[in-house]
């Protein structure tokens, strides 16, 4: 717990900084990242160490290994230049996650877990991975979303930017859903179950298709596929809070 | 002909598109608030003991409300679903709605792709729209797999727990009887996938089982097996899976009356090989798409 708080706190120290450090220098964020990923790549060793396992269907767990995919991401645009100004706005994406987690049980899966099964795991963590993808993705997207608010004529790029990691979300999300259906059918005899999981699954699977479509018709406008575009953000979240056990 | 070519024209239009695509959302998310709410959970749960065509006309059995996620937004739920009907209705309506707009949606499919579609024959396609109608066909491959899980093939569920001498009627004068059910220690089953556990995510500790079993065709036995926990067994196009013990799942309508502990499923399901080799090609196909394009043109 200790580790996480430490995580959070400097993830929050590097967000209040960003505000008036990137913008001004290119290796803010190269610089000061490492400092809160470390925390965060030790809370989910530490959660590893406990169940054995990564992480699979605790709220906290899973937000405690997007918070550092995400922060991961982050720090390897920076690295290769391509984060200038954004940021601050995947921050504090960071910053709602570790918020959310704080606020459910800090349960972890049980060590003896059904973990072992390589579907059931390539389930989990292609998942992680979309989601992280998608939580970018949704930083661009409020990124414009603001700007346009303000009147501001952001950068083209954002929406552009903000679409390709949506593209390679919903192609992570996809696959992960392939093997959870596999999964499905090695355990329950049908690759799908109607329950929770399998209907907030085609929730995020049709809205991910929906903002992917709402760009091409000239009726929904930037601001629109902005504000679309930033709702995956909240519809992760609320995925993740029905898998809770 | 004019109204014809101007309903095919909305029938194939994005608009449509992105209608119906936030509706299945809007209509999966009222699912999932069915599916967790005490009202109507454990209804929507029957859904899987039975073929959903079947389930499009009558569900398998109805249980009272005893059971509540742990996990539900309560008030939510209660406003939400307080003026629904009995849950058999409730839940009907919403599959009947599912089905509706998934029919829509592989209308919309169907007309929204054909001008690429005669493009194609013309061979005026470019890489990026022959790719775009790859994913859009291959997800409308992926509709039919569901559309033909849902109608055809066979699904049956027995008793929870499974019990000795159990029967399970199946068509085609078949029937599962189960032999004998052994309940293995950690150690009597080391190394073998799957079998290292001995806790449901809700902390619920069980122990292995082994269920032996006997498939019968008009009296007569045609295949003996043994299933477990994540070791199903197949016998010709049957495959026989012992569902595995889940409090959450159980509790609701077993527990009370039966107990609880594993179930046994046959199923056959025909759209799986559809599934399995369509659903990862239309994802291969969308990678392809993205790695084919890096850069969107914003007014494309």
């Amino acid at each position: 717990m200790t580790l996480f708080y430490a995580s959070l706190g400097l993830y929050a120290l590097v967000f209040l900084a960003s505000l008036r450090l990137e913008t001004r220098s290119r290796a803010f964020l190269l610089i000061a990242l490492p400092a809160p990923l470390l925390f965060a790549g030790l809370s989910l060793a530490a959660l590893i160490r406990a169940s054995g396992h990564l992480p699979s269907h605790f709220l906290f767990e899973r937000f405690v290994q997007l918070g550092l995919w995400v922060g991961i991401l982050l720090w390897l645009d920076a690295l290769r230049g391509r984060a200038e100004g954004i940021g601050r706005y995947v921050l504090f994406l960071i910053l709602v996650l570790y918020g959310v987690a704080a606020l459910f049980p800090k349960g972890i899966t049980p060590p003896v877990y059904r973990y072992a099964l390589p579907m059931a795991k390539l389930f989990f963590e292609l998942e992680a991975w979309a989601f992280a993808l998608l939580t970018v993705s949704s930083a661009y997207y409020l990124r414009s979303l603001i700007d346009r608010a303000r009147q501001k004529e952001g950068p083209r790029s954002d929406l552009q930017q903000g679409r390709r990691y949506l593209l390679f979300g919903f192609v992570l999300f996809l696959a992960s859903q392939f093997f959870g259906s596999l999964w499905s059918l090695q355990g329950w005899g049908d690759y799908w179950m109607w329950g929770k999981m399998s209907a907030v699954g085609v929730v995020v699977w049709f809205y991910l298709m929906f903002v992917l479509h709402a760009r091409y018709v000239p009726a929904c406008g930037r601001r629109f596929e902005s504000a679309a575009g930033f709702f995956i953000f909240v519809l992760t979240i609320a995925y993740r809070m029905a898998w809770q056990p | 002909m004019a109204a014809v070519k101007r309903f095919v024209r909305i029938l194939g239009s994005l608009e449509l598109t992105l209608i119906l695509m936030l509706l299945v959302s809007v209509w999966f998310a009222l699912g999932a608030v069915l599916a967790v709410s005490s009202q109507y959970g454990n209804t929507m749960r029957s859904l899987n003991d039975q073929l959903v065509g079947k389930s499009l006309f009558e569900l398998p059995r109805s249980w009272d409300k005893i059971w509540s996620s742990s996990f539900n937004w309560v008030q939510i739920q209660r406003e939400i679903v307080a003026g629904f009907p009995s849950p058999e209705r409730t839940v009907r309506t919403w599959l009947w709605g599912a089905f509706a707009l998934a029919f829509l949606l592989g209308m919309n499919l169907l007309f929204g792709i054909r001008h690429w579609v005669a493009d194609f024959f013309r061979r005026r396609l470019d890489l990026k729209r022959f790719l775009l109608l790859c994913m859009h066909v291959l997800f409308g491959v992926v509709l039919v797999g569901h559309l033909v899980s849902a109608l055809w093939g066979v699904k049956a569920v027995g008793q929870v727990p499974v019990r000795v001498r159990e029967r399970i009627e199946l068509p085609g004068r078949l029937a599962l009887e189960v032999d004998g059910i052994e309940v293995l220690d950690a150690k009597d089953a080391p190394g073998r996938e799957g079998e290292r556990v001995w806790m449901t995510p809700d902390r619920y500790v069980r122990q292995p089982v082994r269920v032996k079993y006997t498939i019968y065709e008009e009296g007569r036995p045609v295949h003996r097996g043994e299933v477990g926990t994540f070791l199903p067994d197949t016998s010709g196009n049957l495959r026989v899976t012992l569902i595995p013990f889940s409090f959450r799942s159980q509790v609701s309508h077993d527990f009370v009356g039966k107990g609880v502990g594993p179930q046994i499923a046959v199923t056959r399901n025909p759209g799986v090989p559809i599934m399995a080799i369509f659903q990862p090609l239309w994802i291969l196909c969308l990678l392809a798409y993205l790695l084919a394009t890096p850069r969107f043109r914003t007014d494309s």
